[in-house]
């Protein structure tokens, strides 16, 4: 697409080295340029209406592209024919000013390749924005195509791949999420958003030990980065949802064996019962029986209290969301509170202990690591505690 | 936006200790979370008490970063609260707001205003005023703004006046008198004649 530029550049390019030894650039020539390009520039523009009608953004980028290098390559040599800005380089033909020229003209040949290293870091970085577009008007398809061509430019960028990566999300190609996520951490082992894509592709996968344990890498990297922002809160979500998967197929399992052993508890029961009634002792046999079974019932109903729903306890439960910590930070009054609600209260509603009224800072939150241990235990034995609204 | 997780939990909370509290919140309407009825029970051992008193619950976006705005719907006589409008003058409704309270424990706070009410800071100044300066007729009025607005189950204060009247007492004698025994018919029997 940029081979038409290229041409014309050079075009230009082999008249002022034709003509401009001998004698100045005819304006009229430059004129007549000006208005092919002009007619070339209409038409382009015939082109993007086009594209906008059928909704193809992709091919409007590109002929904007062509268009803006075209006109700067006619508004510089524009300038230098009638503003003459620019020493004249007809000077004149002695062999002594060409040769002071050539090492100016390498110098400048070097400034342009320099150019040409931070252009593809331009160009590379404006293609990432318009994928960022592409994709907030939900044009997933042409925002990988950006992302692709931004990957092309600069490899080592990994933004572009965990973006590439959010669009295969959308449109649940699992096995590109995780190749793009694996290469953004392969850049980076640190980022965030890496390990966020890899977990939820590889829960996909029903690869349920790794995603669970990639979605609790990121949600630990997020905490660290920024505990307020809203990944950390995507993260805890799908994490909390893949856990509450995992709880639900153990327990149906869990409660399937129980009932069978209940069920084959409760058979031997009778059987025995059966057998003290057939050698006579009817008496009092006939309460101990259903008292058996009462405690049988008791005990297996014991059994399955774990895997029962209830009420979390309030004391793994953060005062201010009501919901059980993920992140428990401790004020120096000595109340715990969720990191992020509390940092949104002593942001938006005062610089105190929500309970005691003590002032409170920011920075004197300290991360109370024996609650966040106290709620893993209680999460690992209630599973059904993850169950998010 | 409102944290409806934390509303949701609120009300389940709430409704499980509702034979304790005697609070109730439910929501208007189920399809929004943020515009929510409270019922308190008047406090026992004011003249309030035996009244049902219903209020308007709005919850801001900021919520529970913001305080829930409420307002009575029931008519109240109280100095801290509007007779006209129901608005509360209660500091932790105000400034005083903290996202540790919940709506259970807010309208606790109000229920406790009504047995304490503060002439000092008030919302409604002629009831401040008769509270400071004529106590017996406050609680009178009060009394009786429970009887005929706050119990729905009990006769009508209407229905007594037309029968002291039929029994050939003013209207307005009957009515006023009513009003300061606080809506016992007997009591106001009792005014009328010695008066």
């Amino acid at each position: 697409m940029r081979a038409p530029v290229l041409s014309l550049d050079s075009k230009i390019g082999e008249k002022k080295k034709g003509k401009k030894i001998r004698e100045p650039l005819k304006k009229s020539r430059i004129f007549q340029c000006y208005v092919t390009l002009l007619g070339k520039a209409s038409i382009s523009f015939l082109f993007i209406f086009g594209f906008l009608k059928r909704g193809q953004y992709r091919p409007i980028y590109k002929l904007v592209l062509v268009l803006d290098s075209a006109f700067k390559v006619i508004s510089s040599s524009f300038r230098a024919c009638f503003l003459k800005t620019k020493p004249p380089l007809r000077a004149s033909s002695s062999s002594l000013t060409l040769t002071q020229f050539e090492p100016e003209r390498a110098t400048q040949r070097e400034r342009e390749r320099e150019m040409g290293q931070t252009g593809a870091l331009d160009r590379a970085e404006k293609l990432r924005k318009d994928g960022n577009t592409y994709f907030k008007r939900g044009k997933y398809l042409a925002a990988i195509d950006a992302y692709t061509e931004a990957i092309t430019l600069c490899p080592k960028v990994l933004v572009n791949y965990t973006n590439r990566a959010q669009c295969h999300r959308v449109l649940k190609d699992w096995t590109r999420v995780e190749e793009d996520s694996r290469k953004a951490i392969q850049l980076d082992s640190d980022w965030v958003k890496g390990h966020y894509y890899l977990g939820l592709a590889l829960l996909q996968k029903q690869e349920y030990p790794e995603g669970v344990k990639e979605l609790e890498r990121a949600l630990d990297l997020g905490r660290v980065a920024d505990p307020k922002g809203y990944m950390v809160e995507d993260i805890w979500q799908e994490l909390a949802k893949a856990k509450y998967r995992e709880w639900e197929e153990a327990s149906s399992k869990r409660a399937w064996e129980l009932q069978s052993l209940k069920e084959a508890c409760e058979s031997a029961l009778r059987e025995t019962h059966d057998a003290f009634q057939m050698e006579g002792f009817l008496d009092e046999d006939g309460t101990t029986h259903m008292k058996q079974l009462e405690a049988l019932g008791r005990v297996f109903e014991k059994a399955a209290e774990a895997d029962t729903a209830s009420e979390v306890p309030d004391y793994l439960c953060c005062n201010i969301s009501l919901d059980i910590f993920r992140d428990p930070v401790i004020t120096p009054s000595g109340v715990t509170y969720e990191r992020s609600v509390i940092l949104d209260h002593l942001e938006k509603v005062g610089k105190f202990d929500p309970v005691t009224r003590e002032p409170v800072e920011p920075s004197q939150l300290i991360p109370n690591f024996a609650i966040k241990e106290a709620v893993q235990a209680y999460l690992k034995e209630h599973g059904w505690a993850y169950r998010t609204s | 936006m409102v944290d409806f997780a934390r509303v949701q939990k609120e009300l389940q909370e709430c409704s499980r200790d509702i034979e304790r509290s005697g609070i109730k919140v439910v929501p208007k309407s189920d399809a929004n979370l943020a515009c929510l009825l409270g019922t308190i029970p008047g406090p026992i051992g004011t003249p309030y008490e035996g009244g049902t008193f219903q209020i308007d619950i709005s919850l801001p976006d900021a919520y529970p970063f913001e305080p829930p705005k409420m307002q009575f719907t029931t008519k109240v006589w109280h100095p801290n609260i509007s007779s006209q409008s129901g608005a509360i003058c209660l500091d932790i409704l105000k400034d005083q707001w903290s996202p540790a309270l919940t709506l259970k424990t807010a309208l606790l706070s109000v229920q406790a205003l009504l047995s304490a009410p503060q002439p000092d800071d008030p919302q409604d100044a002629v009831v401040a005023q008769q509270y400071l300066r004529d106590y017996q007729t406050f609680v009178g009025t009060a009394r009786y703004w429970t009887e005929s607005f706050a119990k729905s189950s009990s006769i009508g204060i209407d229905e007594k006046v037309k029968r002291l009247v039929e029994m050939g007492f003013p209207e307005g004698r009957a009515r006023s008198a009513l009003e300061t025994v606080g809506g016992d018919e007997n009591l106001a029997l009792e005014t009328l004649c010695s008066g």
